[in-house]
């Protein structure tokens, strides 16, 4: 089920998706959008209304368009992010080591 | 000569020899590739770790069971809108427990039941457009779910009972020329090209594909695996063509052969050697699709002989692995196994 707390990584995702063509589509909100479903997860399946089962359709698709869209935009800052060298990794890594042992020593 | 009691009610068996396996699946024969001594342990005498699996067995059981339903809707005609939106109603239906008045609950935070409608919806919108058309059959139903016995050729048993091999295959489709079993697979693992190549060789495929060729068409190129990485916030999927050509099924069924001779002569001699060379393989359960590491049975193996039946008594459980034993299905008509010729969805 989806998680009660209001900081959890899917409503941020829904509130981020608020302006998708999919959001614009329909002027209920997302919130409503996510309670619904969630309920439909606790309904009887012989009380499930076809809008139920819509809502959920719906809610899934936003969820999996988000998630590519942030998969895309993660791709491409990974693609136009600088390669650090080895020899700079490497410096780091042994300035890292020269400072733990200068704070053992202190 | 003492045998398992879970033999008793093993239709897999033979009623003359009850420690010599008829009936062999890709699970059965894989496990006797692995290790004799496994194999006698795990599918003679039933015994497995009590680790509970119940939730990959029921998410993949579910996700193949709303799959094979819109299979089926699409079938007869119906839109993709209203296959995927009668397919959701499926799914959140079979994973309501009446009895208890409440949905079916996980732990597992990748497999439950939000992760499943997901995938299902995400599965189905993903490959709208196939390129792949559902096989079908004579009676006009989608190839899907279709279980399969078959005698293995060549030769019979020492108590002139015969061989078969059996499974189930998920769809036959016709792609590019050809017919492909397709196989509809979840998984935790990523998907990339080794995560196919893990495939060949591989004995559920082959098996899959020599029984596709033999029984269902002569045109049977191989496997089509459909997986899907469920992840907890999102689930991929990507499609790997798993092909086998005439002579690689020859081999592999020349293979089969010589395994089930060996499984012969292990049961009249009540002797299954141990393999210690398999004690620590990594290997993919094929009934959770988890990945597992070292045999299960090793701290059995690891003991002296004399106290290995009271640590299996004490330390596992038993159930009985019967191959002819047909899978759960949904609530479907049950294809026929017999395909039509040039007849495409």
């Amino acid at each position: 089920m989806t998680s009660e707390n209001p900081e959890s990584p899917l409503r941020a995702l829904l509130e981020a998706s608020a302006n998708s063509p999919l959001a614009e589509a329909d002027p209920s909100s997302l919130d409503e959008l996510m309670a619904r479903v969630r309920a439909t997860f606790n309904t009887k399946p012989l009380d499930l209304t076809d809008d139920d089962i819509a809502a959920n359709v719906k809610y899934f698709r936003l969820q999996r368009h988000k998630f590519a869209a942030l998969s895309r935009e993660k791709a491409e800052k990974d693609a136009s992010a600088p390669k650090r060298s080895r020899k700079s990794s490497a410096s780091s890594i042994s300035e890292a080591l020269e400072r733990a042992v200068n704070e053992i020593e202190l | 000569m003492i045998y398992s009691e879970s033999l008793a009610t093993n239709t897999s068996f033979s009623a003359i020899l009850p420690a010599l396996q008829l009936a062999w699946d890709s699970t059965s024969l894989g496990s006797l590739k692995l290790c004799p001594r496994r194999y006698k342990y795990e599918i003679i005498d039933g015994y497995v770790l009590p680790v509970d699996d119940s939730v990959h067995l029921r998410f993949g059981l579910e996700y193949h069971s709303a799959l094979e339903y819109y299979d089926h809707l699409r079938s007869d005609k119906i839109s993709h809108k209203d296959a995927l939106h009668e397919t959701v109603r499926f799914a959140l239906t079979k994973t309501w427990d009446t009895d208890l008045g409440r949905p079916w609950i996980s732990n597992d935070p990748n497999k439950n039941r939000e992760t499943l409608i997901r995938s299902i919806i995400g599965y189905l919108d993903t490959f709208e457009n196939d390129s792949l058309e559902t096989v079908i059959l004579a009676n006009n139903k989608a190839a899907v779910e279709l279980s399969f016995n078959l005698d293995l050729p060549g030769w019979i048993s020492l108590t002139s009972e015969s061989f078969i091999l059996c499974g189930h295959i998920d769809r036959l489709v016709n792609f590019s020329g050809g017919v492909w079993c397709s196989d509809r697979k979840t998984t935790k693992k990523t998907l990339s090209n080794s995560y196919f190549a893990m495939y060949s060789p591989d004995n559920q495929v082959s098996l899959y594909s020599y029984a596709g060729k033999v029984i269902f068409s002569d045109e049977t190129k191989g496997l089509i695996i459909d997986a899907a990485q469920i992840l907890v916030n999102e689930t991929r999927y990507q499609r790997g063509i798993v092909p086998r050509s005439d002579s690689q099924l020859e081999e592999w069924i020349s293979d089969t052969n010589h395994y089930v001779k060996l499984a012969e002569t292990y049961a009249k001699n009540n002797y299954w050697p141990q393999n210690d060379k398999s004690c620590g393989a990594v290997y993919v359960d094929p009934k959770t699709d988890e990945v597992k590491f070292g045999c299960p049975f090793r701290p059995v193996c690891g003991s002296a002989p004399e106290i290995r039946e009271t640590l299996l008594k004490l330390n596992y459980e038993r159930r009985v692995w019967d191959p002819i034993k047909k899978r759960e299905r949904p609530n479907l008509i049950e294809a026929e196994t017999e395909p039509a010729k040039e007849q495409h969805q």
